[in-house]
């Protein structure tokens, strides 16, 4: 991990259309209702490291994991990439040196297509040294792989030939998204090892996207943690899953299980729409903390010391006040 | 007291390349008030074991042995007296929820079809009014938005995690003597499901209710369990007090499965993993069946399977212990 930034990002948003509009809507003047999937978020990823993205299930992570590589185009904010802020025109340059892998290897790969096939797909010609060693890196055998369909091979080697496409370009950035919460924990095991070993390797830098907070101590140097398409808490992972500041990121946590605790207390109550969210901090309908202050202005992300951030009244002065 | 007694348990499923044993001699005792964790990796029996006691296993699929529930061997009843017992006294919660409500009607009337069969077997008058406040409230307990929408909608207009709640629902409204709870909460989010956990907790404890839930996450097993089984190719590992098994695993394979949980960050070296992968049951090695990963492994692992013993409160299927 080094100090020079790959990634900025600021005030990025992503809003999708809630549902497709007809012509009855625009006859009516009906308001376009938008689904905020990634709101406002500004952050930074160094060189060499893993950012861990951690929230629960429609918090934005994939969204966010798809603007980084250009998947998806933003609504609104910037992005700079290795210094050069990304627009159409350049969009390209960021394709060359960026991947994602996704959660199900099964779905997310073409089920017609042989190994070999996937995984030179990217390098837009089959180039058999390339392909070759892209999958004996992720400890496949190439000759026995190679001309199998996805469906012949195990969640686990399959989810190597995804990594093992992902790395076939040599790329400088991989999205994970998930990539081991559909396998088994022994396998998962042996696909986190072969991450950690790939990154030292080839100095790759990894935005590993997760809800299991096991996997994000192991992976991950710094985490943020998503909140209805907003960071409400950044840090050095040991920071902030060991001692979260944020109410969220404390019921996160006593939400996993784990086998040193035998009781689980969730946060009340479910996630909240993105359509419609809740006024002032979004959180504050869950939380066991609010104040009158977290119902009527949203509390900013702001630095408490060193390099952690919160987004929550309880961390500002502002906040102190109101408390009493 | 005991509820369940499974004896010499044998589960076979017909295959173009023959008759496959999977569930081989398997034997357990749940209690009433018992929830036993089920805990394997993909393909070691999980469901077959759930699918067999419902006695709900798909047509290829033959069955020897006894399934003793309340002292009456189901495996003697025929599908009509089968009948008695599904829904009040064993109700499963699928893995593929979607499979298990009718696509043509709408969910709230399928929940208060169930709930009306309930109250007919009991023999008790409830009115409209009181089912239909039930099964609300039992949607707003599973924090369903909008519970009177979702009243009304058909099974395809949910997401995957709102059929897994109202199968959820389905299951807290009859609250069966026995459920077997398939992987119940894979669809749903980690806040979600710890709120899930809680409410099988709370009606395991108000009704007694006994409960078998299967997952392949043994700290998911943990919270929710005071008995884990652990599965692998067909065969119970070992069987015992959850307590017990977490904090001294015996069988190396528990022990792998518990190893292989991320504790510490990547600085501080390399996750365990158990190397290989598990047996496919048409090519299943000689001997102990884990032993080709075993990190254990003895000459006569690789010759004569062992048997289950029992030392203390535990059952265990390793060379290890004889
Ligand atoms: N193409 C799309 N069109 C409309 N809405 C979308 C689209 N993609 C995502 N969304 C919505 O944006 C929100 C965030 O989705 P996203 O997939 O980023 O969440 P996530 O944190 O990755 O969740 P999960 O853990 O379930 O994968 C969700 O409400 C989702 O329904
Ligand atoms: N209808 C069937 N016909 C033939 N084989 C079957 C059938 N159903 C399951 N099997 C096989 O039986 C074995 C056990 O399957 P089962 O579904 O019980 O495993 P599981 O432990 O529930 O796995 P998972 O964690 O993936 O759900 C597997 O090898 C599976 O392929
Ligand atoms: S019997 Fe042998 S191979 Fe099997 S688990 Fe025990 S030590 Fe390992
Ligand atoms: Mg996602
Ligand atoms: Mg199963």
């Amino acid at each position: 991990m080094s100090n020079e930034v790959l990634y900025k990002v600021e005030h990025l948003k992503k809003y999708y259309l809630a549902y497709k509009r007809g012509i009855l809507d625009a006859i009516f003047r009906r308001p376009i209702l938008y689904v905020k999937a990634v709101d406002d978020v500004n952050l930074e990823i160094y060189k060499g490291e893993t950012l861990g993205v951690v929230g629960e299930s429609g918090s934005g992570k994939s969204t966010l994991g798809k603007l980084l590589v250009g998947l998806e185009r933003p609504t609104d904010g910037k992005i700079w990439f290795m210094g050069q802020e990304i627009n159409k025109r350049n969009e390209e340059f960021l394709r060359n040196h960026v991947q994602m892998v996704f959660q199900n290897p099964y779905t997310s790969l073409n089920p017609r297509m042989r190994v070999k096939e996937i995984v030179s797909e990217p390098l837009g010609k089959f180039d058999e040294k390339a392909v070759k060693e892209a999958l004996e890196t992720v400890g496949l055998d190439y000759n026995y792989v190679k001309d199998k369909y996805p469906r012949e091979l195990s969640g686990g080697q399959v989810q190597r030939v995804a990594i093992a496409r992902a790395i076939v370009r040599r790329p400088t950035f991989i999205v994970l998204d998930e990539p081991t919460s559909a396998l088994d924990v022994s396998i998962q095991s042996q696909v986190l090892n072969l991450l950690a070993d790939l990154q030292k390797e080839y100095s790759l830098t990894y935005m590993f996207i997760t809800h299991n907070i096991g996997v994000a101590k192991y992976i991950a140097d710094r985490v943020i943690i998503l909140y209805a398409g907003k960071v409400v808490e950044e840090g050095k992972t040991d920071d902030v899953l060991e001692n979260p500041m944020h109410p969220y990121t404390q019921g996160l946590k006593q939400s996993v299980p784990s086998l040193q605790t035998k009781y689980l207390k969730p946060p009340e109550g479910d996630v909240p729409s993105l359509i419609n969210p809740p006024s002032g901090c979004r959180y504050h309908p869950r939380c066991p903390y609010a104040m009158e202050i977290c119902k009527q202005k949203e509390p900013p992300l702001i630095p408490v010391d060193g390099d952690r951030k919160v987004a929550c009244w309880l961390f500002t002065p502002h906040g102190k006040e109101n408390r009493s | 007291m005991v509820l369940l007694q499974i004896r010499n348990l044998n589960v076979y499923y017909n295959t173009l390349i023959g008759k496959v044993k999977i569930l081989n001699d398997l034997n357990l005792d749940v209690d009433y008030g018992d929830i036993v964790g089920v805990v394997g990796e993909s393909g070691s029996g999980k469901s077959t074991l759930g699918y067999a006691i419902a006695k709900i296993l798909p047509p290829n699929a033959s069955m020897t042995g006894e399934i003793l529930f309340e002292g009456v061997n189901l495996l003697n009843l025929d599908e009509k007296e089968m009948q008695k017992y599904r829904g009040t006294q064993i109700f499963m919660v699928f893995q593929n929820a979607l499979n298990s409500l009718n696509p043509v009607k709408k969910v709230g009337f399928q929940l208060e079809e169930a709930l009306k069969i309930k109250y007919q077997k009991m023999g008790k008058k409830v009115s409209e009014d009181e089912i239909y406040k039930e099964v609300i409230d039992v949607f707003k307990d599973l924090r369903l938005p909008d519970p009177e929408v979702i009243y009304e909608r058909y099974p395809h207009q949910l997401s995957g995690g709102q059929i897994q709640r109202v199968i959820i629902a389905m299951a807290l409204l009859l609250r069966p003597k026995l459920l077997i709870a398939d992987e119940p909460t894979s669809a749903i989010d980690v806040t979600l499901q710890a709120q899930v956990v809680n409410l099988f907790k709370q009606i395991n404890q108000e009704a007694k209710i006994s409960i078998i839930f299967i997952t392949h996450d043994i700290s998911l097993a943990y919270a929710m369990s005071n008995r884990i089984l652990v599965l692998y190719a067909g065969r119970i590992m070992e069987e015992g007090n959850t307590e017990e098994i977490i904090k001294d695993p015996m069988h190396p394979y528990t022990q792998g499965l518990i190893a292989s949980i991320p504790k510490v960050s990547k600085s501080s070296g390399k996750l365990y993993s158990i190397p290989g992968l598990p047996p496919s049951f048409y090519t299943l090695p000689a001997g102990c069946k884990f032993h080709p990963r075993c990190p254990k492994v003895m000459p006569i692992c690789k010759e004569k399977e062992p048997q289950e013993v029992h030392v203390n409160n535990r059952r265990v299927r390793c060379w290890l212990y004889e």
